[in-house]
């Protein structure tokens, strides 16, 4: 059985060389057409045959949508979405809120410093 | 094709699947050719072909050249399949009329005609009673027209092996059909 690597090197390959006979030396004309004659016989019966163009092309087209598909999958495989996309945007979330949160603060302060003044109260910041 | 040429389209076809359709467009009629010659029927042979085929590409990083071209590859697969489906089916003797109609020719007298199917039934049946790898010799060789160099890189033998192979199996075919000429 053959390897599908290629490994070659049958070691009968080297008795079987060693047996060759030497047929052609041998032969009688008459012989020798016989076995012209077997093997155009041999020739005729294996003519090629070739596959209809039908199912030709669809077993192409078949083909070709298994790639596709197999291609697709290399592509989403190659670009998952990274956690640090997730990581920035949950820190700029995080900054706006801060940022809004102090704003917000800050502006009640200063209401109620206003109305602090107003009344005649001052209040420690 | 040269093998480094087609080392180029298998290498492209592994990164990119889709480039598989070149080498599928190179070898499947040879494939097709070579499971139809051994199971004799239009049928058998397409839904061989077809295993084959995606099996290949199923498997094609597998591939890797080391001398042995890319057809050699494909051919083991496309013999492995036929082997399995006479496994399954256990047709060993049987001869489909697909070989004899397609191939019959109908300029001759009908009883010529008659009698020379008879001898091309007579001929394919003793054929396909041949071992698995006398059979792929006879059409690699003498369907496909392949030289002895090629047949012996695809089926992984010396040359002098192909031929001594060669050598044995007409003698077999041709001990075979006088026995029958006789019976």
């Amino acid at each position: 059985m053959r390897r599908l690597d290629g490994e070659l090197a049958n070691p009968s390959d080297r008795r079987e060389q060693a047996s060759v006979p030497k047929v052609s030396a041998t032969l009688g004309a008459r012989q020798h057409s016989e076995w012209r004659l077997l093997v155009a016989q041999i020739r005729h019966a294996l003519a090629p045959q070739k596959p209809s163009p039908s199912f030709r092309r669809q077993l192409g087209q078949e083909l070709a949508g298994i790639a596709e598909r197999e291609a697709g999958t290399e592509v989403l495989i190659a670009t998952p979405s990274t956690p640090r996309e997730l990581v920035l945007g949950a820190a700029i979330g995080s900054v706006v809120a801060l940022a809004g949160g102090i704003v917000y603060l800050l502006h009640n302060r200063e209401q109620m410093r206003a109305r602090a003044v107003s009344s005649g109260h001052f209040e420690r910041a | 094709m040269e093998p480094e040429q087609e080392i180029v389209l298998v290498e492209r076809a592994q990164r990119d699947p889709l480039a598989f359709a070149v080498l599928y467009e190179l070898h499947v009629d040879r494939i097709y050719n070579y499971i139809y010659q051994r199971t004799g029927n239009r049928h058998d042979a397409e839904d061989l072909t077809a295993r084959t085929f995606v099996k290949a590409l199923a498997h094609l990083n597998d591939y890797v050249f080391r001398g042995v071209p890319f057809s050699a590859w494909l051919y083991r697969i496309a013999h492995n399949a036929v082997a399995n489906w006479y496994r399954d089916r256990g047709r060993h003797k049987v001869i489909s009329l697909d070989a004899l109609v397609e191939q019959g020719e109908t300029r001759r007298h009908p009883e010529e005609e008659s009698q020379v199917l008879e001898q091309r039934r007579t001929l394919l049946q003793v054929i396909r009673r041949l071992s698995p790898e006398r059979q792929q010799l006879l059409i690699l060789k003498h369907s496909e027209g392949l030289k002895n160099t090629e047949i012996a890189r695809i089926m992984g033998r010396s040359e002098g092996a192909i031929k001594s192979l060669y050598h044995r199996t007409l003698v077999a075919l041709r001990r075979e059909l006088r026995k029958r000429e006789v019976e």
